[in-house]
């Protein structure tokens, strides 16, 4: 196995692996704002509970990012050097304004929020929630900047040629503001939003087909069914302009995600199924709507066809059925989202969603169904890029470090494995735990001193968990 | 100051704040198993750094991203080089958060047993391999043309490696005994942390000395200019000074002005180490044309003053952060809380 394989096997792994955590974190903290700016407002100690509660799962799960975190920070220079040396000047200002700005700003008041509880007035309290929301927001500009500068560069140019080649600012506001940096911005925060939503609701969701906490489950689903509702209506409108984009910068992308050959003429039609056979030049098995793609594309019944893989080179093609399969994922489990949510308040509007069962439980697989989507679509953005690593400038085999051989990367991806396995299964553990404990019951038992210790463990506010049985 | 000599001190600084900061927390892994003995003990431990440790990795992730944007070519020589080791760093750092938190899961006595000896492990190795990285840098390594690493692995294993690499163990776990002796109610707990102390404390100086008789011996040679060497002097005597001060207050029972005493050793060390290093980033074991330097391996002027507005902008709020988050947990541990 090859040096450039193994590198992008470990990249994709341990990124895939932290996309699983800041998502979720950022679409938590909106919601903690949210119910703890209730509690505020209102003075019902259940949104207090609800917040705690939601406070205590964004624990776990933020500890798990930052420790992730690091890791694909290092591999730009471990295992990808020479892709450092041609972007550090473009990636040096984000990198840098992330760690400055952001990772501060959320580190800083997640102490707070976490341990704080009973040690800051709940005002200040609910302004370090506010402020690790917008910590988190602000952590995931820079980085999608630099990740779209690398899909649509701009504000460059290349200076020197070969193994010395750089690229250089030229307009640092161009460079920002890249053609794809706000729309896939907005489309990153919206789909965390997703996450946040149904991961709330999935656990609501069981809670209410159990019966259990009847004080605070319904708030949960309101303020999860509102949030969901809002976030996929957006995102499939944000979805839409993205995808736009990308015919306008990136066509071989978009039409290696619609399984497009032929440009043909007349309106192209939109693949529902299929598999791209990359040898036949052909999409097998093929459902499609006829024009649809034409009419998202352009937005108009104009009678014209949108750009097949046929006008670039086979060389220059993204792996297909990767990039077909993770885009079409993610945007069916967009839409299985958005009509649960849309459901879900439709009842709970006619007051009967409690007796709804089958909405209940697809509700809760709308959990997985997020997570699943999110990954999908940055896989879908990242595969769809290849064979470049900064789109049309640098391929992805000239990227990797020359110090690096096959057998050290091998060593890595297995050490990542064996600690990313323990991650994980910590992960889950301590959620199921959070999960079944619930949130604490709205007129708390006197303060009880626990013994929690760790990173994870204190997390659980030391009035109401004993961790020793 | 100038652009490129202001990015080398705002590195140094992240640097320093790291390692003042993080080893403590490091240093308190280190001494876990063979200070704390019952688990309330442990817990004691554990419980002073667990609201802390997290943000004072932060600096370590700040430090790696100005080092990509500030220095690219250097960031990647750096870390392409010395791939293993920062991998080693890598899951060293990520076992220490999960055996911190793997050992509440189950109450078993050979299972917190079986994590805190691996936290125990995963601070030794974090400390060994960082000092070890910081030899080499200083060093020297195999470079190319092109900026990239051509050495090897078993190359990076000097004798200097293994013995910054011991005192920046005996550096870290000097730092988080102070640390404790000041976050650890009286008790015989305490008595035991402050014996830990002297003897970290003797260990410390021994090993340091053992280092700068070899660097003053074996490395200098390697530099054609020694325009920092009244510099490093006087730092030299700063931390002599600084190291000596540390253990009066441990004398006079003045346990805060120990552990500052200590911060500002670090503090002094990094400074040292930066007038040693200046203003190579990465020197080259044979060719010193082949140095990665502050100036051959920058961004472009433009990037650096962008930069530079971003960090004069963006620090003062990260130390107001700070700043809160530990004045807001500045009781000792143990007392009451709620």
């Amino acid at each position: 196995m090859d040096v450039v394989f193994l590198s992008r096997l470990q990249f994709a792994m341990t990124i895939m692996f932290h996309y699983l955590f800041p998502p979720l974190t950022i679409g938590l903290s909106v919601l903690m704002v949210a119910a703890e700016g209730m509690y505020l407002k209102t003075g019902n100690r259940c949104y207090r509970s609800v917040a705690r509660f939601w406070t205590r799962l964004f624990g776990v799960t933020f500890a798990m990012g930052v420790a992730t975190g690091i890791v694909n920070q290092f591999q730009f220079g471990t295992n990808w050097a020479a892709y450092a040396r041609y972007v550090g000047d473009i990636f040096g200002t984000a990198l840098a304004s992330e760690g400055i700005f952001a990772f501060f700003l959320e580190t800083g008041f997640f102490g707070v929020v976490v341990f704080g509880w009973n040690r800051v007035s709940p005002r200040f309290h609910f302004f370090c929630t506010f402020m690790v929301m917008v910590g988190g927001l602000f952590s995931s500009i820079w980085i999608v900047i630099a990740n779209s500068w690398m899909q649509t560069p701009a504000g460059y140019t290349i200076v020197g040629t070969g193994l010395d080649a750089r690229a250089h600012v030229t307009d640092f506001w161009a460079m920002v503001l890249n053609p794809s940096s706000v729309d896939r911005l907005v489309h990153v925060w919206l789909a965390a939003f997703v996450l946040g939503a149904f991961f709330s609701l999935a656990i609501s969701a069981w809670y209410a087909l159990r019966g259990k906490h009847p004080e605070t489950t319904p708030i949960m689903l309101k303020l999860g069914l509102v949030y969901a509702a809002l976030a996929c209506t957006l995102v499939m409108i944000s979805g839409d302009s993205s995808a736009r984009l990308v015919a306008v910068h990136q066509p071989t992308k978009l039409a290696a995600f619609e399984g497009h050959f032929d440009t043909g003429t007349g309106r192209s039609p939109f693949a529902l199924f299929g598999y791209p056979d990359a040898r036949e030049k052909k999409l097998r098995y093929a459902v499609e709507i006829p024009w649809l793609l034409s009419v998202l594309t352009y937005h108009s019944l104009e009678d014209k066809p949108v750009a097949g893989l046929d006008q670039t080179p086979q060389q220059d093609w993204p792996p297909l059925p990767m990039a077909f399969y993770t885009f079409h994922v993610m945007a069916f489990l967009g839409v299985y989202m958005a009509t649960v949510a849309y459901l879900g308040l439709f009842f709970r509007w006619r007051g009967t969603l409690q007796r709804q069962r089958w909405l209940l439980v697809l509700i809760m697989l709308g959990g997985p169904a997020a997570f699943v989507a999110n990954e999908a679509g940055w896989v879908a953005a990242e595969v769809g890029r290849q064979p470049w690593i900064v789109y049309g400038l640098l391929r992805t085999s000239d990227a990797v470090s020359e110090a690096v051989n096959a057998s050290h990367v091998l060593s890595s991806i297995i050490m990542f494995l064996g600690i990313y396995f323990l991650m994980g299964l910590l992960w889950l553990y301590t959620l199921r735990r959070r999960v079944l404990d619930g949130p604490e019951p709205v007129a708390p038992p006197p303060a009880d001193p626990g013994l929690a210790a760790g990173w994870l463990a204190s997390v659980v506010d030391r009035s109401e968990a004993s961790l020793e049985p | 100051m100038e652009l490129h000599v202001f990015w080398f001190v705002l590195l140094a600084l992240m640097l320093m704040a790291y390692a003042i900061l993080d080893g403590f927390d490091l240093g308190v892994g280190l001494v876990l198993n063979l200070l704390a003995k019952s688990e309330d003990e442990k817990r004691t431990f554990l419980d002073s750094i667990a609201p802390l440790w997290d943000g004072n990795e932060v600096w370590l992730v700040c430090f790696g991203g100005a080092f990509f944007g500030a220095f690219p070519d250097a960031y990647a020589a750096a870390f392409s080089g010395f791939y293993l080791p920062f991998m080693a760093l890598l899951a060293a750092l990520l076992l220490r958060a999960v055996a911190m938190e793997l050992r509440n899961v189950e109450s078993w006595p050979w299972w917190r047993r079986l994590w805190d000896v691996a936290l125990g492990l995963a601070c030794l190795l974090t400390s060994a391999v960082a000092g070890g990285i910081l030899a080499n840098a200083l060093q020297g390594v195999p470079l190319g043309v092109h900026h990239e690493f051509t050495g090897t692995l078993a190359g990076l294993a000097t004798p200097l490696a293994g013995l910054m690499g011991f005192k920046t163990v005996m550096l870290f776990a000097l730092h988080g005994t102070l640390y404790l002796r000041l976050r650890v109610a009286p008790g015989p707990l305490r008595a035991r942390i402050e014996r830990a102390g002297w003897i970290l404390w003797i260990v410390y100086l021994l090993s340091f000395t053992a280092v700068q008789l070899y660097v003053w011996n074996n490395v200098f040679w390697a530099y054609t200019s020694l325009a920092h060497l009244t510099l490093a002097r006087l730092a030299m005597g700063l931390k002599v000074a600084l190291m000596l001060g540390c253990g009066l207050a441990l004398a006079h029972k003045r346990p805060a002005v120990a552990f500052l005493l200590s911060a500002a050793n670090i503090a002094c060390l990094a400074f040292l180490y930066a007038c040693l290093l200046f203003p190579n980033l990465i020197a080259s074991h044979s060719d010193p044309s082949l140095n990665l330097t502050i100036y051959n391996a920058s961004s472009t002027l433009g990037t650096l003053s962008t930069m530079r507005w971003v960090a004069l902008a963006g620090m003062p709020l990260a130390l107001a952060y700070t700043g809160t988050v530990y004045w807001v947990f500045r009781a000792r541990v143990k007392t009451p809380e709620d």
